[in-house]
């Protein structure tokens, strides 16, 4: 076991070690922290990573190309596709394939989908974390019908394994569009009713205004990005600033907060959602007939060479950094995850506050622990 | 003092909204499943564990023993044994299939190499065991009959291959 920096020290006497985690409800994963507190303010923090990690990147260095598609699924088993995304791309630009437009905005549209799972799921889980035990219930249900829709398409249920090198294995179902326009007709109303329950709710406002405070140069500073970033009143959304797929193709609008606290992230995620309902409205009326995949050759050996791709994550900027040296199986394989990041910055906006307000702190940073631990 | 006054307002009438929002639910239909008496609807496409169905026509499976299946799998969850003739002989059949449920990722690779539809992901979803040996099974002994929704869409996809 790692100590925290400040574990070797000698401590004062008013103050003490706490751990979180390993298994700790909060930690949503198995991340360790370490507070050093006194009475209930924090004065130290250390997270302590590591505890699952599976070294994917070096397994995948032993695997075909297409085979490490499943295995990106399961960095962020909440934004899935996201990660497929990122992975298919990298080796779709090393090999100069061009995907048909039917499968950009497939691609589109069950990356949004996703992005709406993530942030359905976060936001039940931290009102779990703050004490409150009925958002979850009503942010599940439409989670469940979004997480039915994309089943359906890709036979996967977090781990959809949706995109292949050059599109799709499958179409879209038949009743695809018809249950999203179902989905989308009220969903809206519905993110209104989880604002009304908890996001504006007077005691919830009191927990996180103020509170976890990141300023914008810190965020900067620390590579923290997603809406987490975006909380800290930093427009940068690659769908926006670095245009990948058809994004550009889309009227959104890139939500930001104003103070960088706990209450201003909800809000970014809050509105991300209906961000996403709006382009998947758009994709859903733009979406061309024709292929859902490009010719692919039959044995995927790209040029050697090496490429960077991102996407925007649910969480953040998810790079692949990939070098080939043209045979089967890449070089390198190296994932740029934002929890990790997003992590790191943990300590800066923590010390200071309550130990109670960590908790709300690290919900509102939304980590996923596969992808910091990888 | 009027600020304190206008907050205290503003934070019950909060209360209220979410208040309502809960009262609203009182009225709507419940979603739930009771569950182990009511199943969900699986979708079609969905990937339980893997399962080597029998051909209503021929009474066997459709296994040519060909490997790439076993080729296909990321992490090794297939092996395959040809069956041996009385010659000596291997043959284009198996005789043993053996499926590791416990490292398999429901990933669907090797569904989608086998040229024969030999395979399936089945809509079996309930597949925890007691111990761990019964996770690695044999697939070509277990003479799995295909049922549900997912058996007519295996035969036309298996027509397809055989037709075009
Ligand atoms: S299941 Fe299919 S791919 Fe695998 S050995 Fe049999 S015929 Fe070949
Ligand atoms: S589903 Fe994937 S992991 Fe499982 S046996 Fe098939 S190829 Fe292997």
């Amino acid at each position: 076991m790692i100590k925290a920096p400040f574990e070797m020290e000698k401590i004062s006497d008013e103050e003490y070690i706490l751990n979180m985690g390993p298994q700790h409800p909060s930690t949503h994963g198995v991340l360790r922290i370490v507070l050093k507190l006194d009475g209930e303010v924090v004065t130290g923090l250390y997270p302590d990573v590591g505890y699952i990690h599976s070294s994917v990147e070096k397994m995948c260095e032993n695997k075909k190309f297409e085979m490490i598609t499943p295995y990106t699924d399961r960095l962020d088993y909440l934004s899935a596709v996201n990660y497929n995304w990122a992975y298919v791309a990298a080796v779709e630009k090393l090999m100069g394939i061009q995907l048909p437009e039917r499968a950009e905005y497939m691609r589109v549209m069950l990356a949004e989908l996703n992005r709406i799972m993530s942030h359905l799921l976060w936001y039940s889980a931290f009102g779990m974390d703050v004490g409150a035990l009925t958002p979850i219930f009503y942010a599940f249900r439409e989670r469940e019908e979004v997480i039915d829709m994309v089943e359906g398409m890709t036979g996967g249920r977090l781990t959809h394994h949706a995109f292949r090198i050059g599109g799709f294995k499958n179409d879209l179902q038949k009743d695809f569009l018809s249950r999203l326009e179902k989905f989308l007709a009220k969903f809206e109303d519905r993110i209104c009713e989880y604002e009304a329950l908890l996001i504006n709710n007077v005691i919830l406002t009191a927990r996180t205004k103020g509170v976890g405070i990141l300023d914008k140069d810190t965020a900067i500073n620390y590579g923290v990005t997603g809406p987490v970033l975006r909380g800290s009143g930093c427009a940068i959304d690659l769908r926006k600033n670095a245009p990948y797929s058809v994004y550009s193709k889309f009227d959104f609008r890139v939500c930001t907060g104003k103070n960088g606290d706990t209450w201003d992230r909800l809000k970014v995620r809050m509105d991300e959602m209906r961000e996403s309902a709006k382009i998947l409205k758009q994709a859903a009326a733009m979406l061309p007939a024709g292929e859902f995949c490009a010719k692919v050759p039959r044995v995927i050996k790209p040029a050697p060479g090496e490429v960077y791709t991102k996407v925007e994550s649910a969480r953040g900027e998810f790079g692949v950094y990939m070098v080939s040296d043209g045979t089967e199986k890449p070089y390198r394989i190296k994932f740029r995850s934002p929890s990790f990041s997003n992590l790191s910055v943990l300590k800066e906006i923590t010390i200071g506050s309550k130990i109670a307000d960590v908790v709300a702190i690290m919900g509102s940073l939304d980590l996923v622990i596969p992808e910091i631990d990888r | 003092m009027i600020k304190y006054l206008f907050d205290l307002v503003k934070g019950i009438v909060s209360l209220f909204e979410g208040l309502g929002v809960t009262l609203k639910h009182c009225f709507r239909r419940p979603i739930t499943l009771q569950y182990p008496e009511k199943r969900p609807d699986i979708s079609l496409r969905f990937r339980g564990r893997l399962v080597m169905p029998v051909d209503p026509a021929t009474g066997d499976n459709r296994c040519t023993a060909c490997m790439l299946c076993v080729r296909a799998c990321p992490n090794h969850s297939i092996d395959v044994e040809k069956l041996i003739g009385e010659d000596g002989k291997p043959k284009p059949k198996v005789s043993k299939y053996i499926y590791n449920l416990g490292s398999c990722m429901f990933c669907n690779l090797c569904v989608e190499s086998c040229a024969f539809a030999a395979i399936i992901m089945s809509d079996e979803y309930e597949t925890a065991v007691q111990n761990k040996a019964s996770l690695i099974m044999d697939l070509a002994a277990e003479k799995y009959k295909l049922s549900g929704k997912k058996a007519p869409w295996w035969q036309s996809k298996f027509k397809q291959e055989e037709g075009a």
